[in-house]
């Protein structure tokens, strides 16, 4: 699920008179944005409209707009792992996994590459310069002969998380390890609270473990997304495009908060009404 | 069933196994031989002919060795040896095989020896193997065992633990029969305490936990670690053994105000923290003083205390991304997500030809060790002193 908030300020003012200044006001109106997905079993759901769905922001029932997608631009954010064990030919699909995405994206779309080791390294920034992105998935090197070591998904998908966050479109973090967080400093707790205040939908994919509790699995569930685990370094091209096919079939509703409290924690619900479907979105959002 | 103790040894270079040389069942007084032979002649610390030679022995050999090593003063009277000069001197070729495993044969066969040990091989966070091979260590323990106590080698042999240990942590070789041992014999000793606490507490660490909570192994055999709790408790109690015998140990308080935060007592933490960095003079040590004193701040919801230590963390050391991390998720949490992003953007923008060393903080786990070079060199110093020239 992505949030962002769109704040429109009217204030009226009237003209100052001899002895009495008259008072000015001032109201906003503040939009949401809620990046859900829908599907029924394995297939996404299309041709949903806003009257499809009904949104409870804090159990106070939402009147909803759908947004173009059209109108919105993708910045995806590739967070690859590059310790010791990803190298060879693991290293060459992840490489080729990478174009496939940055092939897929259209001209107003932007893509960036952080890889992770022992520490977090951005390779390219956001850019929407496709060429700049491929020359640094050419120039990615898995880390060998360090007797350091580690694996810092936890600092990296804080990172991504952190950078991608204030992109104006849709932001998909795109994640992948082989195995599991040896050497963040940040606590996986705190980084997962972050996780679900955050305007990004992240994605993982890993060959390694993905059981209930695995910090990559619950990092994109709380963004929204979804964590997959795949049987062997040829499945994570189609598996990346097939995160990038679905990430454009979201929606993207909004809405005006209206008789809910003015701050805090606001806890969301999204459904489709009268189907039987699956809606994943982002569990809230803060003000 | 026999039950084992198991080494974790982190692999860093690939090992091609040679045969071991199987005893030759006659051949017990050349067996006897061969090894004064090594033991006299080898160079302490060098990779030489007589140490490739033992490293072929099989487990059995050793074995054999240990058994007649009554029948050894007969062959180094004649060398101009005493028992103790030959006991140091064998310790020290045992060591050095210790310290090069990748010489070493893989065992051929079941046969049990008490020379024998297990080996848990990891790298980048996953086990890569379990092998056997001659515990060279426990070798050169058991030599030194011999040695009197109380005599006036003993501190030799406390320096011995000292540099061997030390050693092992340097390479990511985590020996928990090896330090128990120290400790039998040396109990009150603080830099072996130390060491000890340092082993628990990296037993305890996310980097060992991903190996040791899926470790698969030979059947009759266990782990010597414990549970983290355990192993957080473990070195908890070893820390503050050091510092009630040094009080003055800075660097004990800093592993010690670690462990009492992966142990949820951060008030505790907070007072042991509080004073450690002025306790050290080394940058390093100040630097982990200050990220985990951060650290037990936050936690403790001392939100400027903490922003003051990991900023004090990266005066020290401007280039390390620990503490630029840490203070931008502290931003984050405060909802200030533009500040968050400031202090990452330093971070990620990679200057080549900016100086000073990068971050201090991947070395934690082996910074105590980072004397085990010149501790070995003092002990090869000591165990061969000067005296009358060998003869062949």
């Amino acid at each position: 699920m992505m949030r962002a908030l769109w704040i429109m300020a009217v204030v009226a003012a009237a003209a100052a008179t001899g002895a009495a200044q008259a008072p000015t006001f001032s109201s906003r109106l503040e939009v949401v944005r809620v990046d859900a997905l829908v599907t029924s079993g394995n297939q996404v759901v299309p041709n949903l409209r806003a009257a499809d769905f009904t949104v409870l922001d804090s159990g106070v029932t939402q009147t909803v707009e759908l947004v173009s997608l059209e109108t919105l631009p993708l910045s995806v954010m590739l967070v690859f792992d590059s310790s010791a064990s990803v190298s060879g030919a693991r290293l060459e699909q992840l490489r080729e996994a990478g174009r496939a995405v940055v092939a897929n994206l259209r001209s107003d779309d932007q893509a960036g590459l952080l890889t992770f080791a022992h520490t977090v390294d951005r390779r390219e920034g956001l850019t929407r310069d496709a060429t700049r992105v491929r020359r640094a998935l050419d120039a990615m090197q898995a880390e060998t002969g360090s007797t350091v070591g580690g694996t810092t998904l936890i600092d990296a998908c804080y990172t991504a998380m952190a950078l991608a966050d204030a992109e104006a479109g849709r932001t998909l973090l795109l994640v992948f390890t082989d195995g599991v967080d040896t050497s963040s400093w940040l606590q996986a707790d705190r980084v997962l609270d972050a996780a679900r205040r955050s305007n990004v939908v992240a994605y993982g994919v890993t060959t390694g473990d993905l059981s209930k509790g695995s910090f990559l699995r619950e990092f994109a569930e709380r963004t929204g997304g979804a964590a997959l685990k795949v049987a062997s370094n040829n499945d994570l091209r189609p598996a990346f495009v097939r995160i990038l096919d679905e990430f454009r079939q979201r929606y993207v509703i909004s809405f005006t908060p209206a008789g809910v409290p003015a701050s805090g924690w606001h806890p969301l619900t999204v459904r489709v009404r009268g189907r039987n479907v699956t809606v994943r979105a982002r569990p809230g959002y803060s003000r | 069933m026999r039950v084992s103790a198991i080494v974790l040894l982190a692999v860093l270079a690939a090992v091609t196994p040679v045969p071991a040389q199987q005893p030759n069942p006659g051949a017990s007084d050349l067996v006897l031989a061969d090894w004064v032979d090594a033991v006299v002649t080898h160079s302490p610390g060098t990779i030489d002919e007589p140490l490739r030679r033992i490293a072929r022995w099989a487990p059995a050999m050793v074995d054999d060795v240990f058994a007649r090593l009554g029948a050894v003063r007969g062959l180094i009277r004649n060398r101009g040896l005493t028992d103790l000069d030959l006991l140091e001197r064998a310790a020290l070729l045992h060591t050095d095989l210790a310290m090069n495993p990748g010489l070493l044969a893989a065992p051929v066969g079941n046969a049990p020896s008490r020379s024998m040990h297990n080996v848990v091989q990891f790298g980048d966070g996953a086990q890569t193997g379990v092998g056997q091979s001659v515990d060279h260590v426990d070798v050169a323990r058991r030599l030194l065992d011999l040695v009197p106590r109380g005599s006036t080698h003993d501190p030799d042999v406390r320096r011995w633990y000292q540099a061997t240990i030390a050693k092992q942590h340097a390479d990511q070789t985590w020996d928990v029969k090896h330090v128990n041992a120290a400790l039998a014999r040396f109990p009150a000793a603080p830099e072996l305490l130390l060491l000890s606490g340092c082993l628990h507490e990296v037993g305890a660490s996310a980097a060992l936990r991903v190996v040791i909570d899926r470790v698969s192994l030979p059947f009759g055999t266990r782990l010597t670690f414990g549970s983290e709790r355990d192993e957080l408790r473990q070195a908890a109690t070893a820390f503050k053994q050091v510092l009630a015998l040094d009080p003055t140990n800075g660097e004990a308080r800093v592993h010690y105000g670690h462990v009492l935060i992966r142990l949820g007592q951060l008030n505790d933490a907070l007072d042991v923290l509080r004073g450690a960095g002025a306790a050290v003079d080394e940058p390093v040590l100040q630097y982990y003083a200050a990220m985990f004193l951060g650290e037990a701040a936050q936690a403790a919801g001392r939100v400027d205390e903490a922003r003051a230590a990991f900023t004090r963390a990266l005066t020290l050391f401007p280039r390390a991304q620990t503490p630029r991390l840490a203070l931008s998720q502290l931003a984050w949490q405060g909802g200030d997500h533009v500040l968050a992003r400031t202090h990452l953007e330093p971070m990620l923008t990679v200057d080549a030809a900016q100086a000073g060393p990068a971050d201090p903080m991947s070395l934690y786990a082996a910074f105590h060790a980072r004397h085990a070079a010149e501790w070995l060199d003092d002990i090869r110093t000591r165990f061969v002193e000067p005296g009358p020239p060998l003869k062949p």
